[in-house]
């Protein structure tokens, strides 16, 4: 009793007290709706870096098979024609890692006419479905029919089959 | 003395000191909070700006023209580096803020695949865009050409003549080059560029005509080579170090495709079909390690000639 009776307050100290309660009060709620405010802009950000991805992905895709390192330039005339050869050279070529940036999925897939073995490697090429020149985890893809170009020995000229390049971006975590 | 009048000045002191770092607090934390959005606004600009010079890529055609325009007067900055395999192009943006003021540049937005030729800094509402095939002596990329403000061309071949012809549609859309055939035509605020005469700006010498046209430009005191009227436009329209940076980069890709074309030419052979293109395209690969223009006129461009001189007279399995 004697102690809490020695504890006194004054009118100013109690204000002052009163007043940093306020102030306190004040930056909690100013802090609470920056961080809402941040969280919103935030999602937004990753939607619009989302969407920038998806476009670079749609525009490359049309594109893909006029790019030197998929054009079939045997013929001059043929726009959608891939060279399907140097595709499957190009797939063991370290130099070529990261060359396509922000693409999560590359590969050439023939749609007909389709054989047994799935990838392509060194003893299943030419009779393969497909070269895959990049696989990430976590992509969404798009893909444009081509020509798969190449001279066959056997029949001592070019042939080509009908195919697509699917391209796929990496998505953006906790984007819309 | 009055308790009443110390009580209210001290609370009032304590107030207006709160009050004043709250409100700097405020100030400051919306001042930057606008330069991140503008920064956030610019870098978005940069990355809807590479993307869009991916659909004006070409396939077929011999060259494109676009016009880009910005909302607001923009700031384009081209930086090359020719380090790593491939090298690497980045463009940022910066707008203009209110007044004469400009915002902070952009975040890069980087790739691998683009040559983008123009000076370290293109400014305006409106970006003028060519783009050309550049093959030596297969497609080695798309030489993307930006450039801001208005050119004047003195006495250039028939051949760019024609193609700047082209480009406007024969006059219907502005690509911002005039033609003339003297130095006191130009207007006045034109850069300035002589074809086989000096006193421009920009001096270009040429060779030849055609596929074929080849020779140097000196502007600034520098001089850079050319080979063919993609590198020639290119080199107008951008600085010496960009030019330099991109000839590299565009070597090493040279490079890379060359060596992928060696192994395709041993698989043809493998597959019955004799081409003979082995060992050149093995020296093609050595010769594209190049350091400047000069050394790539002098070293590649003879190779790359016989190169595509041999595969055409292939009859059934062209290499390239």
């Amino acid at each position: 009793m004697e102690i809490l009776q020695s504890v006194r307050y004054s009118k100013g100290q109690f204000k002052i007290q009163q007043m940093v309660f306020v102030l306190v009060a004040t930056m909690i709620f100013f802090g609470i709706v920056a961080v809402f405010y941040v969280s919103i802009r935030l999602g937004s950000i990753k939607g619009d870096v989302q969407d920038e991805r998806q476009e670079a992905v749609i525009a490359q895709v049309r594109k893909m098979s006029g790019t030197p390192e998929f054009i079939w330039s045997a013929w001059e005339d043929c726009a959608s024609c891939v060279d399907i050869d140097k595709v499957f050279l190009l797939k063991n070529r370290t130099s070529y890692q990261g060359f396509w940036k922000d693409v999560a999925l590359l590969k050439l897939v023939r749609v007909y006419p389709r054989y047994q073995t799935s990838e392509c490697t060194t003893v299943s090429y030419p009779r393969c479905n497909e070269i895959t020149l990049i696989e990430k985890p976590g992509y969404q893809s798009y893909e444009a029919f081509v020509s798969l170009c190449r001279y066959d020995g056997a029949i001592e000229q070019s042939r080509c089959e009908l195919g697509k390049v699917v391209i796929g971006f990496e998505g953006v975590e906790g984007a819309a | 003395m009055n308790k009443k009048g110390i009580e209210m000045a001290f609370s009032w002191i304590f107030a207006i000191i709160a009050g004043a770092v709250i409100l700097f607090s405020a100030i400051y934390i919306t001042t930057k909070m606008i330069g991140t959005e503008r920064k956030v606004s610019d870098t978005l600009v940069a990355a809807e700006l590479d993307n869009l010079l991916h659909p004006i890529e070409t396939n077929l055609e011999d060259s494109k023209y676009v016009n880009i325009r910005f909302v607001d007067e923009t700031r384009v900055f081209n930086n090359c580096s020719a380090k790593g395999v491939f090298g690497k192009q980045q463009i940022s943006t910066a707008s203009k803020l209110i007044g004469n003021d400009w915002g902070e540049q952009s975040v890069r937005k980087t790739s691998f695949n683009k040559y983008i030729f123009s000076r370290g800094v293109e400014e305006g509402k409106k970006i003028h865009a060519i783009v050309k095939p550049f093959e030596m002596p297969f497609k080695i990329a798309d030489l993307t050409i930006l450039y801001g403000g208005n050119y004047c061309f003195v006495n250039p071949p028939s051949d760019i003549e024609d193609e700047i012809n082209d480009l406007s549609g024969d006059g219907v859309q502005d690509v911002g080059v005039n033609i003339s055939t003297s130095l006191s035509a130009c207007p006045q605020n034109a850069e300035t560029v002589c074809f086989n005469m000096i006193g421009c700006d920009t001096n270009v010498n040429t060779l030849g005509s055609s596929s074929n046209i080849q020779g140097s430009i000196s502007k600034d005191g520098e001089t850079v080579y050319y080979y063919g009227g993609s590198l020639l436009l290119a080199a107008i329209f951008s600085d010496t170090e960009i030019y330099e940076c991109q000839i590299k980069r565009l070597m090493s890709r040279a490079g890379e495709l060359g060596a992928v074309y060696a192994k395709k030419a041993t698989y043809l052979e493998g597959s019955g079909c004799s081409n003979n293109l082995v060992q050149d395209l093995q020296s093609f690969v050595v010769a594209s390690a190049i350091n400047n223009s000069h050394e790539f006129v002098q070293q590649v461009v003879n190779l790359a000639n016989d190169l595509e001189e041999r595969n055409g007279n292939i009859a059934k399995c062209k290499v390239f």
